[in-house]
């Protein structure tokens, strides 16, 4: 008997733990200082990445707590889901007096346990106990509305107002609106996805590069370790199909993987590669990972003891295609300071043209639920630039003429101005230019000039015995487009919209309960009006002081 | 170049705010109602000014020909928080009737100005808005934000001046204990529905702008931090019933996390949020 008893205590103690404030305080600030952690450590790199820089103590620290992605790792979560737990058993628990004291009507305030904020009393001569019921009815009615419960017990008259119950649901509403928060998160991680889709101007795109993903291992274990060719072709065939089956159900593609053979000493050789298109099945996908085994080849004397195929790179092929038919990068009037990125976006379906956008910063085109934002650009070559040339006596052989990138301009002696290539540094330690170069009689030259973007219209460079000034450049372009389907969103909105109404209503307004008590004696009729507040009792405080005038103007004889 | 009207303006209403801060100190030590009356009716000479210069520099941007509501990098953003200081705390003169805390809150209305104006790594240029803040959710995510450290401000400065009161008596140079405590819990009880719409309009405009509502952005992290210490605050209060010292204490610890999320995140981390 007594264990039992000492099993429902711990059972108790433990429910009592779960419902209690002291957790709330404690996860709440546990929440506050730990987030900390991941502002100040950079987040999202390899473990190695730690180890390098924190040293071996506190690089395994970081990986066995997985503080390189803390804001995902199961302690973490587990404080939130805490958190979650401590609300609801917190909320079921004190939901059933917060409704008794909702449901309140009960007129006779004396011998119970209600906290009395407020009181008045005043003494009222030459008139009944009706007379005084019925005046003080009126005047609180007025601020309180029509009252809850009267009665009558022993002589006295008691009437009750409760005014703005539905405040105490505030915090009801308050809590609840973070369990959709929880669920908007999940089901935005469940299923909803995020992406990048680089789209060069001019070209149609329907794959973009999967971010976030799970990588998609699958080993296989040879028994004895074997150097028969056959053998590990069929095994890495076996490896390809299940990769790819997998990567099919979670509605990926298959970009980049790894090839892992480990010989019967445990040591392992690494590939690293790229399929040459996207793709999900097998029969895309063997003759790739095939042709890597061939090519890591077996060495003399070894055998294989396993293979392990790892995917970590993803495309996600869209239902629909993308055309950007140009990108546009707008400055402020002399400066240097950009004002807008835009790009002329087209999308197809079934080769149909079924919409049309500009999108910008902060305005994304959605379609099917996905959302593309304009995020990034970069430049991938040059469409044609603008020069001016001057030949070796200073004199002018073209003027603002346009070069494109595969035609030339004349000058003289059958020499001809072309565009090489355009200059990026890949250090981005030098600006993005022009490399012009010169033909003579049809035939490309050793003679070539570097010609940087930010001194267009100012510089000149030699070109051999000429000199050439960049005047303008008219850049080709891709877009970046950061892609995101979340079908949690709704839920989070509604989880906004739910807080805002609960918080305001917690804290701005108040459950009011007003009780008045007429009581007859020797001489006159003695009025007692108590008060109390869910919250805001310093207001509540002022408009008992009203209160009180209001009486004394009433009661004057 | 443009602007240096609009900081003569900005360098008057801080001085004004010294001066209303001197002003209340006396009223605090003397008592005496025609001085108090005079803090109150300087600090409000000082918030209209205030006022003013911040509608002349919106207009100024305009006439600049880029026109956009100023509050998108740290002098403006600083400029207007103490702005937001001095509304809330005279909408809680007007309302408490207490106004010695005005000495230090004025205090802190000269301090936010004087540390954008008068250090010369901070540029009071107007500058066109990039890209990214080109969007109709800035002025409602900074203007739900900068008034919720506002209010976090005046909670901080009641409860300061809570920690060095030693007793409860009504006659001394500062409001009783009681009250303190009291007023400190109004500040936060306007701050945090504040600070939540502020957390929420950024996560709206972030949807918007970058695709993800929430991406644990060192900025975002540090306001939900500030978020999870005024939330423990209120359940102190409210659940636990605590009171005086160590809630004075937590208010104190929450002011940290606002500063930290405000310049901390901006000087000493990077992130997505780096303008202010």
């Amino acid at each position: 008997v007594s264990a039992a008893k000492n099993q429902k205590s711990l059972v108790d103690k433990v429910y009592d733990f779960l419902c209690s404030v002291k957790l709330s305080l404690i996860v709440l600030i546990g929440l506050a200082v730990t987030s900390i952690i991941g502002t100040v450590l950079q987040q999202g790199k390899e473990a190695q990445h730690y180890y390098s820089i924190y040293g071996d103590t506190w690089g395994s620290v970081i990986e066995v707590l997985n503080l390189g992605d803390m804001y995902h790792s199961w302690w973490f979560l587990v404080l939130l889901s805490l958190l979650m737990v401590n609300i609801a058993f917190c909320s079921f628990k004190r939901f059933p007096s917060a409704w008794r004291q909702m449901k309140d009507a009960d007129p006779i305030y004396t011998g119970r346990s209600v906290a009395l904020h407020e009181r008045m009393s005043l003494s009222v001569k030459g008139a009944s106990v009706e007379d005084v019921a019925a005046k003080a009815e009126e005047f609180l009615s007025q601020k309180f509305g029509t009252p809850v419960g009267k009665a009558d017990v022993e002589g006295s008259t008691y009437i009750m107002f409760s005014k703005g119950a539905w405040a105490r649901y505030g915090v009801y509403v308050t809590h609840c609106s973070l369990f959709l928060f929880a669920l908007g998160a999940i089901v935005g991680l469940l299923w909803g996805f995020k992406g990048y889709m680089p789209i060069i101007e001019g070209r149609t795109e329907q794959f973009m590069y999967a971010r976030d993903e799970m990588p998609i291992q699958m080993q296989e274990d040879l028994g004895a370790p074997t150097a028969d060719m056959e053998t590990l072709r069929t095994a890495a065939k076996s490896l390809a199909t299940a990769v790819a089956e997998e990567a099919a159900d979670q509605g990926l593609h298959l970009d980049s993987m790894d090839l892992r053979v480990v010989d019967q000493n445990g040591m392992e050789t690494v590939k690293r590669f790229e399929l040459p298109e996207p793709s999900n099945t097998a029969a895309q996908t063997i003759p790739t990972v095939i042709r890597q085994l061939n090519a890591m080849g077996i060495g003399a004397g070894k055998s294989v003891s396993k293979l392990v195929l790892t995917a970590d790179k993803f495309r996600r092929k869209i239902d629909f295609q993308i055309l950007c038919e140009n990108f546009d990068l707008e400055y402020y009037p002399d400066s240097q300071r950009p004002k807008d990125y835009k790009s002329d976006l087209v999308v197809f379906e079934n080769g149909k043209e079924v919409e049309r956008m500009t999108i910008e910063v902060n305005s994304p085109l959605i379609r099917d639920g996905i959302f593309f934002y304009q995020s990034s650009y970069g430049k991938v070559g040059v469409r044609s630039v603008k020069v001016t040339v001057a030949g070796p006596d200073r004199q002018y052989l073209q003027q603002n003429a346009t070069l494109f990138n595969n035609g030339s301009l004349k000058l003289a002696n059958g020499d001809e101005l072309y565009i090489r290539e355009m200059w990026k540094d890949q250090q981005g330690r030098l600006p993005d230019g022009i490399i012009f170069g010169i033909k003579t009689n049809g035939a490309p030259t050793s003679i070539s000039a570097r010609a940087f973007e930010p001194y267009v219209g100012r510089d000149w460079w030699p070109l051999g015995k000429y000199q050439v000034r960049l005047d303008s450049v008219d850049w080709w372009h891709y877009t970046g487009l950061q892609v995101a389907k979340d079908p949690g969103v709704p839920i989070v909105w509604a989880g906004c919209f739910l807080i805002t109404i609960g918080l305001f209503v917690s804290f701005f307004t108040s459950h009011r309960r007003v009780w008045a008590k007429i009581t007859p004696t020797e001489k006159t009729v003695k009025l007692d009006i108590v008060g109390n507040a869910s919250r805001n009792r310093f207001s509540f405080e002022r408009c008992f002081e009203d209160l009180c005038e209001d009486a004394q103007e009433t009661f004057k004889n | 170049m443009l602007g240096t009207y609009n900081d003569e303006m900005f360098g008057i209403a801080m001085v004004i705010y010294l001066i209303a801060s001197v002003f209340y100190l006396i009223y605090a030590v003397s008592k005496n109602n025609k001085i108090g009356t005079a803090a109150t009716l300087i600090a409000l000479s000082g918030f209209l000014v205030n006022t003013a210069a911040i509608g002349v520099r919106w207009v100024e941007s305009y006439k600049a020909g880029f026109g956009y509501v100023p509050l998108s990098n740290m002098f403006e953003s600083m400029v207007f928080f103490a702005w937001s200081i001095m509304l809330i705390y005279l909408v809680f003169e007007y309302i408490y009737g207490y106004k010695s805390i005005g000495t230090f809150v004025s205090m802190m209305g000269f301090l936010a100005i004087a540390a954008v104006s008068l250090n010369p790594a901070i540029t009071s240029d107007l500058q066109p808005l990039v890209p990214a803040l080109q969007s109709n959710w800035l002025t409602s995510h900074v203007v739900t934000c900068f008034i919720g450290y506002a209010a976090f401000a005046i909670s901080f400065a009641v409860s300061i001046l809570y920690l060095f009161k030693r007793g409860d008596k009504t006659d001394g140079f500062l409001p009783p204990a009681k009250v303190l405590d009291e007023l400190s819990y109004k500040a936060v009880a306007v701050g945090f529905p504040l600070l939540t719409l502020g957390i929420l309009t950024g996560a709206a405009w972030a949807n918007y702008a970058w695709g993800t509502y929430w991406s644990w952005d060192p900025k975002e992290t540090w306001s939900l931090i500030t978020w999870f210490v005024y939330a423990a605050y209120l359940h102190a209060r409210f659940t636990a019933g605590w009171r005086g010292k160590p809630l004075a204490w937590l208010s104190v610890l929450g002011f940290g996390a606002v500063i930290f999320t405000y310049w901390g995140v901006n000087f000493l981390l990077s992130g997505l949020h780096s303008y202010g």
